[in-house]
């Protein structure tokens, strides 16, 4: 935070990107929001992490269904405060509110290495051209609804975010249920219950250290906000 | 590729990989098999090996590619060595050995270990406790 504040001090624009394993306590992160905005962050985004397969730590990592519960509990119930760099229509996916197959190409990543094949997270060889890239992959072989157990859990930014941005853009349709997103605060009764339970991860040495944070124990609807 | 056995959205924690312990590893390159087996595993690895090749040449880097061939002549890894940021393409054919030399950088580096040191630091008395990150080198 200190860093944050003296980029932000410095004249930097500085937006962040959270990402959330088992044992994240859904107050903590929106405690964490309250914290990033206030110290004068432009906006933010937030992903379940990935199963990457090289991680030193291989116990921590959601499945969809705890992915899905963990992000309504956290942004149901959103304060206007909060600005995130993200489609919102991508934040309804996280949330479990619609679903979107995965576009593998969406966000590349290339490195020291070359274009990493096929997407950010998997690392199943490089290209040395985009267009090797394109040509070389087989992209039937990926994402959740490909049956390739290595995409199983994945909900990362980096294959649904496109799909999400292609959906918006794609139709009225989507440009419409995009600003709808934009607008909604998701006043959910149930999300703020889910505050409520206590965080058990399934593997765990001791308690992880949470930043305290306030459960919040009702909702506001405002005048003119769509549900 | 085949259906998935269980719906991943009925899954609430994805365990993770088991991973083996291969660090000072020297297979054995006996067969085609063993060959590309253990070259996988070179790919696989979170740290550096030592390729020596038939011709005497000895490249220690990271293997960050393979392509596989129908045979060993028309496989290869990359490897980027450690002390050139280049990267080199060696046929499965040519290396007479392979050992996983350098350290996994990840080994041990769970976030388990991690609040098991901070407790045990607190447990000491220790008061602004910092876990320091280790040397890579």
């Amino acid at each position: 935070m200190e860093g944050i504040k003296a980029a932000v001090a410095g004249g930097f624009r500085v937006t962040t990107n959270t990402t959330l394993f088992d044992g994240a306590d859904p107050n903590s992160v929106r405690g964490h929001f309250d914290d990033l905005m206030t110290v004068g962050v432009e906006a933010m985004m937030v992903a379940p992490g990935y199963t990457y397969e090289k991680a030193p730590d291989q116990k921590h990592f959601l499945g969809r269904a705890r992915s899905r519960r963990l992000f309504r509990a956290i942004l149901s119930n959103r304060k206007k405060s909060w600005k995130f760099n993200a489609n919102y229509l991508y934040l309804e996916f996280i949330m479990g509110k619609r679903d979107f197959k995965c576009t593998a190409w969406a966000m590349p990543t290339f490195s020291i290495f070359g274009w990493q094949k096929p997407c950010y997270l998997l690392q199943d060889g490089y290209a040395d051209t985009f267009q090797e890239l394109i040509d070389s992959t087989d992209w039937s072989n990926y994402g959740t609804e490909s049956g390739n157990p290595k995409c199983a859990n994945c909900m990362v930014h980096s294959g649904y975010e496109g799909t999400a941005v292609n959906y918006t853009f794609g139709s009225l349709k989507g440009l419409w249920e995009t600003a709808k997103a934009m607008m909604n605060l998701y006043p959910d009764k149930g999300a703020l219950d889910l505050l409520h339970e206590p965080v058990k991860p399934v593997h765990s040495f001791n308690p992880l250290v949470q930043i305290n944070a306030q459960i919040e124990t009702h909702v506001t609807v405002e005048e003119g906000t769509r549900v | 590729m085949s259906q998935p056995t269980i719906d991943p959205n009925s899954v609430e924690v994805m365990e993770g990989r088991q991973r083996e312990q291969l660090e000072g590893w020297i297979p054995s390159l006996a067969s085609e098999e063993d060959v590309r087996q253990a070259l996988e595993k070179a790919f696989d690895y979170r740290g550096d090996v030592t390729l020596t090749l038939k011709d005497g040449r000895v490249v220690h880097g990271y293997v960050f590619d393979r392509r596989a061939g129908t045979s060993l002549q028309d496989s290869a890894v990359r490897v980027m060595p450690s002390e050139e940021r280049t990267k080199l393409t060696i046929p499965y054919s040519d290396i007479a050995a392979l050992a996983f030399t350098g350290r996994d950088n990840a080994a041990g580096k769970t976030f388990e270990a991690w609040v098991r040191k901070y407790w045990e630091k607190k447990a000491a008395g220790e008061k602004n406790i910092a876990i320091q990150p280790e040397k890579l080198d």
